[in-house]
């Protein structure tokens, strides 16, 4: 994995495993200088302590199709070479929020990537669930939100040619003033 | 057209692209239609699915093909990432692996549009004859 952004796509791909109905994720690069905290969290059905400390393991899976579970792993893996870190919080029946942060500056940081895409994708994955982001730096913050976009384009769905170019235009824009090196 | 930078923007233009919500909204029947998943687990994410992804979704809406695009967890296919399973109606669904831009435009104009097999398909138990 090559961007920030897939490893954010992959992660709430977990949250929707957990039966989650809202994830939100959010792009902090306002609180601590010269870091990016990047924070994902659900109201999925939760891990327990002993499964929390599981998941870190690549061996470790809850599916069948194969052994492997790499998510975790590998943004973890990327959020510690990059002189980050890393933590999972999870209660059983609350949800969980994984915290990743990667130093800004490190040539092991990966670049953002296409979040507008990610975005995109995990708004038309179900119509059930609410997707969240904030991205928040020094000089200011963007909040996008499925329910408020839904509620102004009186739909139930995120999906369709047209919206979703109108959308990727409406997140590069508001995430470029933010950062320009994001887009 | 202005750029499109906020909620108010987007009602602006909604009016444009609401025919392309309604012709979604069909899916409640689902069955009438070509159903695409494509896998997007770590493996699928790693090898280029969400690009795959992209693509099948504009390029079917484009081409005037009704279909529906979802995504899908991991096929056990990991080698053969990225997969994709189209089930056009009535039939099995059928699984094609490596599907980059290239196959997926050729699983569009073959499989999808005239039901003609292509290769890649998992498991690996056809080829065609030339």
């Amino acid at each position: 994995m090559k961007e920030l952004a897939l490893h954010i796509l992959d992660i709430c791909n977990n949250s929707v495993d957990a039966g989650a109905s809202w994830i939100e994720i959010t792009i902090d690069e306002a609180t601590k200088p010269d870091h990016i905290i990047i924070a994902i969290g659900d109201n999925g059905k939760g891990m327990d302590s002993e499964m929390s400390s599981r998941v870190e393991d690549p061996w470790f899976t809850t599916r069948t199709t194969r052994k492997q579970g790499l998510g975790i792993p590998l943004i973890k893996q990327q959020a510690i070479t990059s002189g980050g870190s890393f933590r999972i919080e999870s209660e059983p029946g609350e949800g969980t929020t994984v915290l990743a942060s990667f130093l800004k500056e490190s040539v092991d940081r990966q670049p953002m990537g296409d979040l507008a895409g990610v975005l995109l994708i995990l708004s038309g994955t179900s119509k059930e669930i609410r997707v969240v982001m904030n991205y928040l730096t020094e000089t200011g913050s963007w909040r996008f939100d499925t329910d408020e976009i839904k509620s102004v384009l009186e739909t139930e769905q995120i999906t369709g040619n047209g919206l979703t170019v109108a959308l990727r235009e409406m997140i590069e824009y508001n995430v470029g003033e933010l950062n320009p090196e994001a887009y | 057209m202005e750029k499109v930078k906020s909620l108010a923007d987007l009602k602006k233009i909604s009016e444009s692209f609401k025919k392309g919500i309604d012709l979604r909204e069909k899916s409640s029947h689902p069955d009438d239609i070509v159903q695409v998943k494509v896998a997007m687990a770590t493996c699928g994410i790693a090898s280029g699915a969400k690009e795959t992804m992209e693509y099948l979704s504009s390029e079917l809406e484009k081409r005037g093909i009704e279909a529906i695009v979802t995504q899908t967890g991991c096929m056990g296919y990991c080698y053969a990432e990225p997969t994709i399973e189209v089930t056009l109606p009535g039939q099995n669904p059928v699984v094609y692996g490596e599907v980059d831009i290239r196959k997926a435009d050729e699983i569009i104009e073959k499989y999808i549009k005239t039901g003609e097999l292509v290769n890649g398909i998992i498991p690996q138990n056809y080829e065609t004859i030339d």
